[in-house]
């Protein structure tokens, strides 16, 4: 036992020789304490005490007393259960039916896929409303519909269905991706049919893919703000919501906490299963290059079967976003499609502040989030410190909490001194950076545990201390995951709604608000013009950074650096 | 000018169970020496090595580098470098970024570091490969920008990880001829990790041999093989014969003993203190059997079981009467008949070759 303490005692007295190291770490618990714990505690105080100050539940009971309130719980989980199992079932079948199948064009349903990530999430109601609704393109222009049920859950359901399966898309693809054909070709050798095969190997081994995958939905599904407003309607009422109309409707703080907690805990719970359960549960199978696959998996009437699925999912995905562009340039979507720029120039007349805001809190945070990303990353992955996991497990936590919980969390805990920032760039900017730093994190650390440690380790023992071995060597090596947690976190920001509609103000607005508030009122030509705006940014960025990054960094080097 | 090692422990707990992976290592590395850590995989010759650099914090111990104890200090400032079993080179900089890296981080001003760079690539055998990115370079090529980022930094003590177990078997031969003409050129004090013995009796001065994280025999390649202090080194280095027997006589460092069943005596040399009576075991290697007499004053005999004819040499395994059996190796085959299976052999061995061991 005397050993025991000599050890720890030589580790502090390690860690104290380092002070950058230590300041590092103790400046990133403080943060991460201040800018994702303390709002989120401020949420339950807030809940649980009244006006004097005394602890008191009526905020639950009165919720929950309440029927429509109630119902609000029980069809935020049934929306989430079911965008999860759709969601997943639609991944599923795109990443098995391009990996294992030789249907033709494979790269546009891989595009299809993968394009939703890049667009703002609730664009997809607010075309579902123009495709279904009232004036609906389909629904009365072409069948003379006029009171289809798009307001609910099927509507909003294929809503986030549409933009929460690329998600699932691109984790199966890893995942199928990743299961050496040789192993159904022994099935088959040992006397399995396809569907023998497919049942008994492929299916199992993409079990905690599927279950991951489908937590992960849940959580998105739970958290989404934007489909909810336009799509919900006043008769299903959705948690995420009820919470913003609460306070900002009723001004009832309270109650909004209250449900916002409510909203909080099936997210949590799910977290922690994909976190700590099914995240363990992950078979190991890639061992140096795929085998060629002869694509023998399927016969051919399910290879067209599964063609046509996919075939049919794509051209809905694309109508979807096809449709926010038509209305653009319409001058009265639905009444008088005469095509017009009249929106554009509404846009630019009403909303050019909106979007100079939206780029400077984009521009500001993204990188602020990447390199916060990757030095927590860094120490992780490389660094022994006290308190280590409960970094982890904070600084991921943010990607669990519901964007309306961490936004009321942000406006109880900004709202006073000593931390007075409502109303400020700094409070939107600071939500950006904690809320979509896990991503870095995550790419971080997924890229560094395939860094031989002895790399860094020849630079300490060349003379290099922590903070160069971390910028000269380390974050060399892990460009690719600093730039791919920059443009998620500037698509985010770019595209966020949920936590940041709490924090707007008359001085920093953002694009997103300006097209929930011009959908709201009706003009969908407008909301739709402000999307291709938003849209044509984000492409522009991701555009200007692939063209600077081919001359600049070759990614290619990442290939080398595993070990020897 | 010297690496000290005292008393150091090193224990390591995994859900609440203890291992120890160094157990008090206590050594003195003199200044200009070659020192192997050898022994099989999970001996705690590495973890021993990354104590010495400063990855891993003894339990308890110090380490001591020219009379300053560097417990304590991070690697960075140890003044000790490392050529690690990955290479791990930088692969986002050239040859010459490489070995110039820790130069930059001394502010070395750029004459300087040019002088520095073009004796170093020449010392290793680079020349007019400065431009190159690791991954254009052979698996020996970057083990040698490995070694000369290291001697670059004209380090106190220089540390090898295992640094050939990557290379081929031929270019393993080659590169360390070159690590041992190298650290003797520039007479640098090293400690070298490896699991491979004829690596480990060729290029060091001394071989320290580990097993569970205890030194079993500190000792010069020669010792180490001739000499062996117990069972485990004996066993471990080289391919060895065990005749376990009890002790009848000891006469100065001659020792009789007879070997169980048999009713064999054999005389050998004392390897560690022996009373009369107690069990003993003669170590004793298949060269040092021989199909002919002339001075050899011990003797087996048994059937010949199996041989293989290796071209420089034949291997044969031999049944004594009571069943045990015994390897033996004669060389130039060409001069000799080879053995007939099934042949009643005796074969016959000197007193320096039977090396006497407590059993």
């Amino acid at each position: 036992m005397a050993f025991r303490s000599e050890e720890t005692k030589n580790r502090l007295l390690n860690l104290l020789k380092d002070p950058v190291l230590l300041i590092t770490i103790i400046i990133i618990f403080a943060a991460l304490a201040i800018f994702i714990i303390y709002p989120i505690f401020k949420v339950f105080s807030a809940s649980l005490t009244n006006r004097s100050g005394q602890f008191d539940l009526s905020a639950y009971t009165k919720a929950f007393s309440n029927r429509y309130m109630r119902q609000g719980f029980f069809n935020s989980l049934l929306v989430a259960g079911l965008t999860a199992f759709f969601g997943m079932l639609i991944g599923y079948i795109f990443a098995y039916t391009i990996n294992r199948t030789d249907i033709p064009f494979k790269g546009f349903f891989r595009t299809v896929a993968i394009l939703p990530i890049v667009f703002p999430p609730f664009i997809g109601a607010l075309s579902i409303i123009m495709l279904f609704g009232f004036n609906g393109l389909i629904t009365a222009g072409i069948f003379g519909i006029r009171n289809f049920p798009v307001y609910g859950l099927w509507g909003l359901m294929m809503a986030q269905v549409v933009c929460f399966f690329p998600v699932a898309f691109i984790t199966l693809d890893g995942v199928i991706g990743t299961i050496s054909p040789t192993l159904e070709d022994a099935a088959f050798n040992l006397g399995a049919n396809r569907w023998q095969a497919f049942r008994k190997v492929i299916l199992p081994m993409s079990i905690p893919g599927i279950a991951s995958t489908m937590l992960v939905l849940f959580i998105e599904s739970l958290a989404d703000f934007g489909n909810p407003l336009i799509l919900a309607g006043s008769k299903f009422p959705v948690l995420s919501v009820q919470a913003y109309l609460q306070i900002t409707g009723m001004y009832d703080t309270r109650g909004g906490a209250a449900l916002a907690v409510w909203l909080l805990f099936p997210s949590i719970v799910a977290f922690i299963i994909q976190k700590y359960w099914v995240g363990k549960k992950k078979y190991v199978t890639v061992t140096g290059k795929p085998t060629t696959s002869v694509l023998k998996s399927v016969n051919r009437p399910v290879k067209w079967l599964l063609f046509s699925l996919c075939m049919l999912m794509a051209a809905f995905t694309l109508t979807i976003y096809a449709t926010i562009f038509w209305g653009a340039f319409v001058k009265a979507w639905g009444m008088n499609n005469t095509l017009t720029l009249e929106n554009f120039r509404y846009v630019f007349d009403v909303g050019l502040e909106a979007i100079k805001d939206t780029l400077i809190i984009a521009f500001t945070s993204t990188p602020i989030s990447a390199l916060l990303g990757m030095v927590i990353a860094f120490l992780l992955v490389r660094k022994l410190f006290p308190g280590r996991k409960l970094m982890e497990f904070t600084s991921l936590l943010s990607f669990a909490v519901p964007g309306t919980v961490i936004g009321i969390g942000y406006i109880l805990a900004f709202n006073t001194k000593p931390f007075l920032l409502t109303g400020t760039l700094a409070i939107l900017v600071l939500n950006f950076v904690f809320r979509y730093v896990p991503v870095g994190i995550q790419s971080g650390v997924a890229l560094l545990n395939q860094v031989d440690p002895a790399i860094e380790e020849a630079a300490y023992t060349l003379g290099a201390d922590n903070r160069q071995v971390f910028t000269r060597v380390t974050l060399p090596l892990i460009v690719p995951a600093f730039f791919s947690a920059l443009v998620f976190a500037f698509v985010r920001a770019m595209t966020a709604i949920s936590a940041a509609i709490f924090l707007v103000s008359a001085r920093w607005n953002l694009i997103t608000v300006q097209i929930l508030s011009q959908s709201d009122s009706g003009r969908l030509s407008e909301a739709c013009a402000f999307s291709v705006i938003l849209i044509a940014m984000i492409m522009a960025f991701i555009l200007v950074l692939k063209i600077f990054l081919k001359n600049k960094v070759s990614l290619s080097g990442s290939e080398s650096m595993g070990q020897g | 000018m010297s690496l000290i090692l005292k008393n150091v422990r090193k224990v390591f707990t995994s859900y609440g169970v203890e291992t120890v992976a160094v157990d008090n290592f206590d050594q003195v590395i003199e200044k200009g020496q070659l020192v192997t850590l050898l022994g099989p995989s999970g001996c705690g010759k590495t973890t021993t090595l990354r104590i010495i650099a400063g990855f891993e914090v003894p339990t308890s111990g110090r380490v001591l580098l020219d009379e300053r104890d560097v417990t304590n200090l991070p690697p960075n400032r140890r003044n000790i470098s490392m050529v690690f079993q990955s290479y791990a080179l930088f692969p986002h900089l050239t040859v010459e970024e490489n070995i110039a890296f820790g130069l930059k981080l001394k502010r070395l001003d750029r004459s300087e570091m040019r002088r520095k760079i073009i004796e170093m690539t020449d010392l290793v055998g680079l020349k007019g490969l400065e431009k190159r990115r690791p991954d254009q370079l052979s698996g020996g090529q970057q083990q040698r920008v490995a070694l000369a980022r290291s001697l670059v930094m004209e380090p106190s003590v220089l540390l090898f990880d295992e640094p050939l177990s990557n290379l081929d078997a031929k270019l393993r031969e080659t590169m360390r001829l070159e690590i041992r003409r190298i650290q003797q050129e520039v007479n640098i004090t090293s400690v070298y990790v490896t699991h491979d013995q004829v690596e480990a009796m060729s290029i060091s001065d001394v071989i320290v041999v580990m097993n569970q994280g205890k030194v079993m025999q500190i000792g010069s390649p020669f010792d180490i093989y001739a000499r062996p202090e117990n069972s485990f080194v004996a066993d471990f280095i080289g391919r060895v014969n065990f005749i376990d027997g009890t002790v009848e006589s000891v006469d100065g460092d001659t020792v009789v003993v007879s070997a169980g069943t048999t009713g064999n005596r054999i005389i050998g040399k004392k390897g560690t203190e022996l009373a009369i009576g107690e069990p003993a075991r003669v170590v004793l290697r298949p060269e040092s059997l021989s199909d002919r007499k002339e001075e050899r004053i011990n003797s087996l005999s048994g059937k010949v079981l199996k041989y293989v004819f290796l071209g420089s040499n034949v291997e044969y395994e031999l049944e004594l009467s009571d069943g045990r059996k015994i390897n033996a190796v004669t060389f130039n085959p060409i001069e000799r008949k080879l053995p007939v299976v099934g042949r009643e052999t005796e074969l016959y061995f000197s007193r320096e070759s039977a090396w006497v061991i407590r059993a």
